[in-house]
């Protein structure tokens, strides 16, 4: 057999920290996590490979997290006429336009409009 | 070189053969049944070429074995604390995202569609590697990316301590123990962003070109694994080209084999930059403010402050090693090795990238700094490890390096 006692050290070692990482953080939900269930429907309901802008108050954390989570069969790209928007629950803005879909969950609204504007 | 060394790099070089076949796969539109079945025979093929001439392990010593055995648990329990579960922001917002666009064989060029923060212009190594693990296990799994960079992550002290414990046990723990101790390297270890990909593949192309003299399938690794520092991040290009540059004479002589080496990953990058990718943010955005940031010497005095603080904080151990021995160097009338210049010139292009750059320069160097310096740590700890194992011998600290 060619391998060495060295290399099992290494093979033992890497297969461990996987496990352990796959356990620290089965079933514990992030941010992301909760971006996806929210965005689910909205994923569904868009084609794939559509391109949707994004707008609201949010800042480009959640910008970049819904990207993630759309990616790859939608693109969040710039100057889009359906566009994703994300608005704190607590915000009082009402949009105009065409609302195609809705959701909220305990921190965020989210709107799916084509051409809407506030 | 002894086959536990040739395993190790034959990990890195396997992973940058199913990214290559992968990438290549995917703009010839071949179906994965196919693609699976090639990147199987082309790793089976790497494998017997690269133990063809197979030398059996020594008779490994126990204490050899156990030191390291303890490192790596020692460096697996740091990380295991350090982990985020869909690594650090760079990880999920450019590089993970990209492997999910690469593992949708439809809609994949849709990843060049975002052009705002996510660098679609990076280039493809790790994304196209995660990808294919994720398409052959059905679906996005968290613990790909995990594992593939926690195996490189260890791969990298157990190279170096592989290439240093045949010549001197204790300084090739010491080496050990500077990356257990070292909780930057862990952080970023486990970070599953590209640059500790980058650093193996760096320190990788040293450990090669270092036994090119008396073995020339050397040459054609060393030069492979520049080509896929090229493949896996844009500073890649520019490490490669440095080492190139020194030890240009033997890269020219040698140009077959230099050409076998690293044929593949730089024809993928070329296609990747010629046809798909969007310009370079740090290029594209070049004007004649480029010109006023060179004259600029606040600029300077920032970068380096901020290096500084970095190194300081971060990198201690390497920072003193590299002033006393470039003291030494000074004193005794000597150049320094050659391998370390190659890796300050590297720093100082990494410092004029500084100047250069047009983003807001506290958020470029408070987000990146410590990256750069990650890149370049294993090869420091390798080049002052090997030399220092090689004190014994004559003229280890009196001859001027040459290949």
């Amino acid at each position: 057999m060619k391998t060495s006692f060295l290399l099992l050290i290494l093979l033992g070692a890497v297969i461990a920290g996987t496990l352990s990482f796959h356990h620290k953080f089965r079933g514990k939900e992030d941010d992301i996590d909760r971006l996806e269930s929210a965005l689910a429907e909205a994923k569904e309901i868009l084609q794939a490979g559509s391109a949707i802008g994004f707008s609201g108050t949010t800042d480009i954390g959640i910008r970049t997290q819904s990207r993630f989570v759309l990616a790859p069969e939608i693109v969040l790209a710039e100057n889009m006429d359906t566009l994703l928007w994300i608005y704190p629950l607590q915000d009082t803005t009402r949009l105009t336009g065409a609302i195609i879909w809705r959701h909220s969950d305990n921190k965020y609204k989210y709107y799916l409009t084509a051409g809407a504007e506030r | 070189m002894q086959s536990d060394s040739k395993h190790i790099l034959y990990v890195g070089l396997g992973l940058g053969c199913i990214s290559l076949v992968y990438f290549f796969a995917l703009i010839c539109r071949l179906p994965f049944f196919i693609t699976v079945p090639l990147i199987a025979s082309a790793l089976m093929f790497l494998y017997r070429w690269v133990n063809r001439e197979y030398q059996t392990p020594p008779t490994t010593g126990k204490w050899k074995l156990v030191i390291l055995a303890i490192g790596l648990v020692l460096i697996g329990e740091k990380a295991d604390g350090l982990a985020e579960k869909h690594g650090q922001w760079d990880a999920w917002a450019i590089w993970n995202l990209h492997a999910r666009y690469l593992a949708d064989p439809v809609h994949w060029r849709n990843m060049f569609l975002n052009l705002t923060h996510a660098h679609p212009d990076y280039p493809l190594f790790l994304p196209a590697t995660v990808a294919f693990f994720n398409r052959l296990t059905g679906g996005y799994n968290l613990v790909i990316p995990y594992a593939l960079h926690f195996l490189i992550m260890l791969c990298i002290p157990v190279l170096v301590y592989a290439e240093v414990a045949k010549k001197n046990l204790l300084i090739a723990t010491l080496a050990l123990a500077l990356f257990v101790t070292n909780e930057m390297y862990i952080t970023q270890g486990v970070s599953q962003m590209a640059d500790t990909m980058l650093a193996f593949f760096f320190l990788a192309a040293f450990i090669c070109f270092d036994y090119a003299r008396e073995d020339k399938q050397m040459m054609i690794l060393a030069s492979a694994f520049l080509g896929l520092c090229m493949w896996t991040k844009n500073e890649g290009i520019m490490l490669a080209l440095v080492f190139v540059l020194f030890h240009g004479r033997v890269f020219i002589s040698e140009w077959r084999r230099v050409l076998y080496g690293v044929g593949l990953p730089l024809a993928a990058l070329l296609i990747f930059k010629l046809c798909y990718a969007p310009a370079n943010d740090l290029i594209s955005r070049q004007s004649a403010e480029t010109i006023n940031n060179l004259s600029d010497w606040a600029r300077y005095q920032q970068i380096y402050r901020s290096w500084m603080d970095t190194i300081n904080e971060h990198y201690i151990s390497p920072k003193y090693l590299v002033i006393v021995y470039l003291l030494y160097c000074l004193l005794r009338r000597k150049l320094p090795d050659k391998r370390l210049l190659i890796i300050l010139t590297c720093l100082a292009g990494y410092f004029m990238v500084y100047v250069f750059s047009h983003q807001d320069l506290d958020w470029h160097l408070f987000t990146s700094a410590h990256r750069l310096l990650h890149q370049l740590m294993p090869a420091v700890v390798y080049v002052f490890a090997h030399k220092f194992a090689n004190a014994g011998s004559p003229g280890s600290f009196r001859v001027i390096r040459t290949y």
